[in-house]
């Protein structure tokens, strides 16, 4: 395909007619002169990509504009859904390669029936079972790059039982598990059964013979079909090394108030995989146990878990054939969420949360600490042991205004000798402080110190990341803020500069600033307009959360909803 | 320049065919809500598991507030919430939020709820079903003011110091206060 020229800017207020012309009706439909409501929500995102000094220029430089059209129509028990992606590249590095190949594709569609006991679906749906240990497929990104599964979907209640049945292919948008991008049905002259994902089947039963009281069974199959994919993604032949069928079964009880201060629950499940051209078929096994504890101001989480190789996909030593995996099951992690810190192959240890409000009031103290061992690799010597301990602070005041402190420290230690030692010590806060009638100031932000030592080489380094925010609110029309982020573990400096230059190479970019300004228009129209350079991740702007993708350049988003 | 046109006539058409097929006198911000579409109905277990249906709640104002442990303005905009509810309820409006953290995480929610005092329904949409189906960005913390009729009347998306003023104007009005 060759490379695009440049646009014209009419296509760009063409595409700005869309969110104008979409609404939200009730009506009678032609033909079978029956009710019908047609929900609509409609995003259009429009990037210019500068520079983002990642040492790839291949994806800078370009602009795209994303279309996302959800349309729902429903019409007494019958729902149809649709989205509708439209992309856009202008300037892009290569538009032949996926990522940047423009389209305009039925994303995701389904048509359920509902009936009294039981409903049926075909299409694109999410599913995850119990506490996600077996099945976890739900949304993952925030604009177009989710995930899900694509096939039929029953279940059936009655009274006190319910049956849930799943088959369909897995991850039909082939998402990027790691860059989050998707990276397209599209080879050339390819079927489509050749470009094609895993496929999976599951059934779950689960009965409530009391109140708050679930006992579970489920198995998930799953169909390996990584071959095809490495193969056109990067040519990475590392079949040899996955498996290539796997089949989980497990059972939970869960049981919510045991009595007015007992919560428990333990979910067990089992996985067998089988290892193309590997002498020993892999086995695991996860085991998650938890118990809530409520008396008075004071409450309490207790977590174990006990995960041995309880992952489908086995990782090689360079770890390099990853692009393509989607995670089917969902270990949690047991250190706080924001971190984004995985300990999910081979883990033993557990968590403690105790939080403690005195007198009921605004006040909120919190101790917490998750400790494990756990291996990193396939390689069996690759152990280390993890601690993680973290104090919150919480008062509110100003009848509206809330302070928020966490204080953390997180070690890693290898067990056998050589390896990677990690040392942490986090700090998160934030506050939210009321100003006059409805304007308001919001203040967040956190820092990183870490300290790596390498105890085979014996060597040392330091680094300092971290990310801070001020915001300025109008309720509800008008909020402002700027962020500042900073990060010198990407580039291997032991200084925080804006740009480090490494000998010989090209300048990697080390403090990172953002602005961002988000309009409201009753609610309905909301545009936001976002500039700068921005950290991945979980972040909350201008009172909105959201999982952000690494960015630098100029970004403006419309969403209109009905 | 052809496959520009090509791509975006595509992706506009099917809004400018839906927005042509609605009936005229249509408000964006729904005041003229005889043609607005009802939310459809849709069933979420709460967290000892007992299903809970929007159609249940028909005849109230409704609001629905999707949350996320980790979400700190939904920490924020929640006491507020559960205020409105508290003041309001006898007056025909109900609230209810829907928690979309993980299934693995439900032992933080069910803390989260006991540690900050939350009196209000807490649903569970571990699957993302119903936020995907609302709130296709994922963003956090988002909310939809029904009438008593089930129509949209406002999206709260995010929430800052003040919008919880906004947000009782607007409860206050489908109630007739």
């Amino acid at each position: 395909m060759p490379n695009p020229r440049p646009a014209s800017r009419l296509p760009w207020y063409l595409l700005l007619l869309v969110p104008l012309s979409a609404r939200a009706v009730d009506f009678t439909m032609p033909l079978v002169d029956k009710q019908a409501s047609l929900e609509i929500t409609e995003t259009l995102v429009g990037d210019y990509h500068d520079d983002n000094f990642d040492q790839d220029p291949s994806n800078d430089g370009y602009g795209d504009l994303r279309n996302r059209l959800n349309l729902r129509l429903a019409m007494e028990r019958w729902t149809l859904s649709l989205r509708l992606d439209a992309s856009l590249f202008i300037e892009a590095p290569s538009a032949a390669r996926p990522p940047y190949r423009n389209r305009l594709a039925p994303e995701k569609w389904y048509l359920k029936y509902r009936a009294r006991s039981w409903q049926l679906q075909a299409g694109d749906f999410y599913a995850s079972f119990g506490r996600g240990l077996a099945l976890g497929i739900r949304k993952v990104d925030q604009l177009g790059e989710d995930t899900s599964i694509m096939g039929i979907r029953g279940s059936w209640h009655l009274e006190s039982f319910s049956l849930t049945v799943v088959s369909g292919l897995l991850n039909p948008s082939n998402t990027d598990g790691v860059t989050e991008k998707t990276i397209s049905d599209w080879v050339p002259r390819s079927p489509w059964y050749a470009t094609r994902s895993d496929w999976l089947s599951g059934l779950r039963a689960e009965w409530r013979p009391l109140p708050g009281l679930s006992l579970a069974g489920h198995v998930v199959g799953l169909v390996y079909d990584p071959y095809r994919q490495n193969q056109h993604l990067q040519g990475l032949i590392e079949m040899s090394i996955l498996p290539r069928w796997a089949t989980i079964a497990g059972s939970g009880l869960d049981w919510a108030g045991v009595t007015d201060w007992l919560d428990v629950n333990l979910e067990f499940n089992w996985l067998h995989k089988d290892l193309h051209q590997q002498l020993d078929a892999g086995n695991g096994w996860g085991l998650l146990a938890g118990s809530n504890i409520y008396l008075g101001n004071w409450t309490l989480v207790a977590e174990a878990k006990f995960y041995d190789d309880y992952e489908l996909y086995t990782e090689t030593e360079a770890g390099d054939y990853l692009p393509t995996r989607i995670d089917v099951i969902r270990p949690p992690t047991l250190e706080p969420a924001e971190m984004e810190i995985a300990n999910n192959r081979s883990v033993a240890g557990g968590r403690l949360r105790l939080s403690w409000r005195p007198g009921g009031g605004g006040t909120l103290l919190e101790a917490a600490g998750a400790g494990f061992w756990a291996r990193a690799t396939a390689v069996a010597q690759d152990r280390y042991w993890i601690y993680n301990v973290w104090l919150t602070a919480e008062q509110s005041f100003l009848r509206s205004g809330l302070a928020r402190c966490i204080l953390g420290l997180r070690e890693e230690v290898p067990l056998a000798g050589g390896g990677l030692a990690k040392h942490l010590v986090y700090l998160y806060t934030s506050a939210s402080i009321p100003l006059w009638g409805r304007h308001s100031l919001e203040l967040s932000g956190n820092n990183w110190w870490e300290h790596k030592h390498n105890t085979t080489l014996d060597s040392s380094t330091d680094f300092v990341k971290g990310e801070w925010s001020l915001g300025w609110s109008w309720s509800p029309l008008l909020t402002a803020s700027v962020l500042v982020g900073y990060d010198s573990e990407s580039s291997g400096s032991r200084q925080l500069e804006i740009f480090y230059t490494p000998a010989g190479g090209s300048p990697i970019r080390q403090v990172f600033l953002a602005g961002d300004i988000m309009l409201n228009f009753s609610g309905r129209v909301i545009l936001r307009l976002l500039a700068g350079q921005l950290r991945g991740g979980a972040k909350c702007i201008n009172g909105l959360c959201r999982i952000f993708p690494p960015f630098a350049g100029v970004k403006l988003e419309t969403t209109v909803r009905f | 320049m052809k496959r520009y046109l090509l791509v975006i006539s595509c992706c506009l058409l099917p809004g400018l065919l839906l927005a042509s097929a609605c009936p005229a006198g249509h408000s964006l911000r729904g005041e003229n809500s005889g043609k607005d579409a009802v939310v459809g109905d849709f069933t979420l277990p709460d967290l000892a598991g007992h299903d809970v249906r929007l159609s249940d709640y028909r005849g109230k104002v409704v609001y629905l507030s999707f949350w996320a442990t980790w979400c700190e303005p939904c920490r924020l905009e929640l006491p507020h919430l559960q205020r409105l509810w508290q003041q309001r309820r006898q007056q025909g409006f109900e609230l209810l939020t829907i928690c979309v953290d993980p299934g693995d995480r439900d032992n933080l929610v069910r803390q989260q709820v006991r540690r900050d005092g939350y009196r209000f329904p807490v649903l569970r949409d571990r699957e993302t079903e119903l936020i995907d189906r609302f709130n296709p960005t994922m963003d956090l913390p988002f909310g939809l003011l029904l009438d008593r009729q089930g129509r949209i009347q406002h999206i709260q998306q995010g929430f800052r110091l003040g919008d919880e003023e906004n947000i009782r104007q607007k409860i206050d009005s489908l109630l007739g206060r």
